[in-house]
């Protein structure tokens, strides 16, 4: 017997403060994509399943861009990453797959 | 000396026939003169009590013995407690000195350091499995962890040298994660682990 899914954290959006809109808006214009694993940012897949909330509140903030979804897998620190990007700041999802994985290593010390 | 505070939190069934890797864990630690507690955690307020009790108990490692899989644990009385409600529920012990030896399905899964990471509930390092080790080889791991550390003591090359040894003998891909400060991330050991 294992432990059912429960997922909690996906209910609680009490993350969603003025100061992370204005975070999030300034990661999405300096590099195009904020991750999980960005320390500012909720756990694992949160931000994925709030894209549309978190899009509404960027709107409202005066963020110009179109918020996309992504997930990738196999960092061998990091393990993935759920992340949310700018959709017009990559010319191809292989360009973004390389941004975000280089984030990655950087943020792991590349060890 | 090394000391651990033991919660074991498996299911009613298990509790009746005996399958308690939590309590084998305690009398191989007993053998070897360690300090150790045992506490029997059916609920979440048993368990919140255990983590406090742990602390207070100036225990090195908390040893929580359950079921599990990748999106938390399970107690006794079959409440779920996923990775986030975990780390959080941890906070009292979390400590750079501390370590939490997680024996379930899955004890050892990125998720749980993420949300410790989440919750700033960081410890040591944590101990579990990739995969889903049964009763005998949990019982076996942890009986080679703790005669390992009371050899060594707490010292990382203990720690690999134990892993080492584990996957050696049973099957469930034990792993260790060990927290860096300066990263504010943790590095996973054996490094060529699937996860």
């Amino acid at each position: 017997m294992v432990a059912r899914a429960r997922k909690s954290y996906l209910d609680d959006t009490s993350y969603l403060t003025a100061d992370f809109i204005a975070r999030v808006k300034e990661e999405l214009e300096r590099t195009g994509f904020v991750t999980d694993e960005h320390k500012f940012a909720p756990y694992r897949e949160t931000m994925v399943e709030h894209r549309d909330l978190i899009a509404e509140r960027l709107e409202q903030a005066g963020f110009r861009g179109s918020v996309g979804t992504g997930f990738l897998n196999g960092h061998p620190q990091a393990g993935y990453a759920y992340y949310i990007y700018d959709e017009g700041r990559f010319h191809s999802q292989d360009a973004l797959d390389r941004a975000v994985r280089a984030w990655l290593d950087m943020r792991y010390g590349v060890r | 000396m090394v000391s651990v505070f033991i919660a074991e939190s498996n299911a009613p069934g298990d509790f009746y026939e005996g399958r308690l890797d939590g309590f084998a864990a305690n009398e191989v630690l007993k053998v070897r003169r360690l300090r150790t507690a045992y506490r029997a955690v059916l609920d979440i307020e048993h368990l919140e009590r255990a983590i406090e009790d742990a602390a207070d108990f100036g225990a090195d490692i908390l040893h929580l013995s359950c079921h599990g899989d990748h999106e938390g644990i399970q107690l006794s009385d079959t409440t779920c407690v996923d990775w986030p409600e975990l780390a959080a529920l941890l906070r009292p012990f979390a400590s750079a000195d501390r370590m939490i030896v997680l024996s379930a399905c899955k004890g050892g899964h990125v998720d749980f350091t993420k949300a410790l990471l989440k919750s700033g509930s960081n410890v040591r390092a944590v101990f579990g499995a990739l995969g889903d080790p049964s009763f005998s080889a949990s019982c076996i791991a942890w009986s080679i962890l703790y005669n390992e550390l009371a050899d060594e003591g707490l010292e990382p090359a203990a720690f690999q040298s134990a892993v080492d040894k584990i996957n050696h003998v049973v099957r469930g891909g034990f792993v260790y994660r060990t927290y860096d400060p300066q990263w504010d991330s943790y590095e996973f050991y054996p490094w060529d682990a699937l996860e």
